[in-house]
């Protein structure tokens, strides 16, 4: 059986990303630091909560050039995406700076009803996702991750007309190393663990 | 839009009644959950009508029990009268929480829950009842006791605070399966600037028709129950009549 190491970010919603990895098949193994992690690996981080305590949190437990110089792959959910980013506008902190861009409020980009709770149809342009395209996903967020160079963005949705970032990469319309969505799979009924399925199997080096 | 089944439990069971009184027991609360996540349902609530000791054990291990099987979010609330309370549920593996009781009588809890689990994850549920031709007020304790407070105000106090969501229920429709309060719902929809999930009555899918359109979910308890209908058919009906809907 296959092991999935998520890295515990002491916020909650780490049970049902465990469920929905169980149901795959997969073993999950939670881990507090990258210290027994083995080079290449692939680790979840999940993430409900607040920008600055998960970073807080997160620099105290890792050492954050280890994901460099171990080659690490990262799949990020939710907070857990936003991590990626350079900084955030919540808490004005700095990120992993994985992926060149800010953390923007959606308030801030003109959205009226937030946070956006709810299903939202997603659009992605890597190929490897286009089975997914114009499936509904479940959100709840009040920021979003806007990279610097919009090739960096995978997926988007499209929200009182306005086209906000949701998947993102360090390649370039592709997934690379590092890879993060703002819905949640864990909560996207069936589509939503299909999807988690694909995401693990381009990341994990053994495929 | 989301279509919600909305679940009273009392201890392991699904209960339900009439303007949130007279409670019948219908069947076991995992069972009936797992059936409408089967059946497309985008979220569920659970509410725990009864909030003792004994109670909120039994709502904890029903959660645990429902995210082996179900994966779409799941919504937790009642009791909720400090941290403590909301950290059990967040532990336990709830993706969001709402108070009533609690915030009527300690408005601060809402900030206290604001900072420490962001306000997305925080919604607040309003027990609405009609106390004059125009005015409803905010009610408690299962729409038993009347806060004395409008739900206008309170719903704008508690968004100042920093809130992330409205469950609003119409206590005077709840149960009955007779439509919708619009009046009560025009109101609110006005001018709540968060997701606004509506409660209280559906009956029939015409009940669906012409609602204001700042609504972000529908919550629906006897019907689904009873078996009148399912959570795929109001889906289908939503998508026919232009809403965009997940099916």
């Amino acid at each position: 059986m296959k092991i999935i190491k998520i890295l515990n970010t002491n916020l909650s919603n780490s049970y049902s990303i465990s469920f929905a990895l169980e149901r795959l098949g997969y073993r999950v193994e939670f881990i507090n630091d990258f210290q027994n992690v083995n080079n290449s690996e692939l680790i979840i981080i999940p993430g409900v909560g607040h920008f600055q305590k998960a970073i807080d949190n997160l620099s105290l437990a890792i050492n954050i050039s280890d994901i460099k110089k171990k080659n690490l792959k990262i799949f990020g959910i939710c907070l857990g995406m936003q991590l990626l980013m350079s900084k955030s506008e919540e808490g004005g902190v700095n990120g992993l700076n994985l992926i060149e861009g800010d953390v923007e409020s959606l308030v801030k980009n003109k959205i009226y009803t937030v946070p956006n709770i709810g299903w939202k149809q997603v659009k992605f342009n890597d190929k490897r996702l286009s089975k997914f395209n114009d499936e509904y996903f479940y959100f709840v967020h009040s920021f979003a991750a806007f990279p610097k160079n919009i090739k960096n963005v995978l997926g988007e949705i499209v929200l009182e007309n306005i086209t906000i970032p949701v998947a993102i990469s360090e390649e370039h319309h592709e997934i690379g190393n590092y890879f993060g969505c703002q819905f949640h799979p864990e909560k996207s009924g069936e589509i939503g663990l299909s999807f988690l399925e694909t995401i693990l199997s381009i990341m994990s080096i053994d495929e | 839009m989301r279509i919600i089944a909305r679940l009273d439990i009392k201890n392991e069971f699904l209960i339900k009644g009439i303007n949130l009184e007279g409670l019948r027991k219908i069947g076991l609360a995992n069972e009936i959950a797992n059936d409408y996540y089967n059946q497309g349902i985008d979220e569920i609530i659970y509410i725990d009508s009864v909030a003792s000791l004994y109670s909120r054990d039994a709502l904890l291990e029903l959660l645990k029990n429902s995210l082996k099987n179900i994966f779409v979010p799941i919504t937790v609330g009642g009791g909720i009268n400090n941290l403590s309370d909301a950290k059990s549920y967040f532990d336990n593996g709830a993706d969001k929480i709402f108070v009533n009781t609690g915030a009527i009588q300690n408005p601060k809890l809402i900030d206290k829950l604001v900072n420490t689990y962001g306000s997305a994850n925080i919604c607040l549920s309003v027990e609405a009842k009609k106390i004059s031709p125009e005015a409803y007020n905010a009610f408690y304790s299962s729409g038993r006791d009347d806060s004395g407070i409008r739900v206008k105000n309170w719903i704008k106090e508690a968004q100042d605070r920093g809130v992330g969501e409205i469950f609003l229920t119409s206590v005077d429709n709840d149960g009955l399966q007779s439509g919708f309060n619009k009046d009560l719902i025009n109101q609110v929809a006005d001018y709540v600037k968060v997701p606004l999930i509506v409660s209280g009555g559906y009956g029939q899918l015409e009940d669906l028709n012409s609602l204001h359109n700042n609504i972000s979910g529908i919550a629906i308890g006897s019907s689904f129950h009873y078996k009148k209908t399912t959570p795929l058919e109001v889906k289908k009906y939503m998508k026919n009549i232009g809403y965009s809907v997940r099916l």
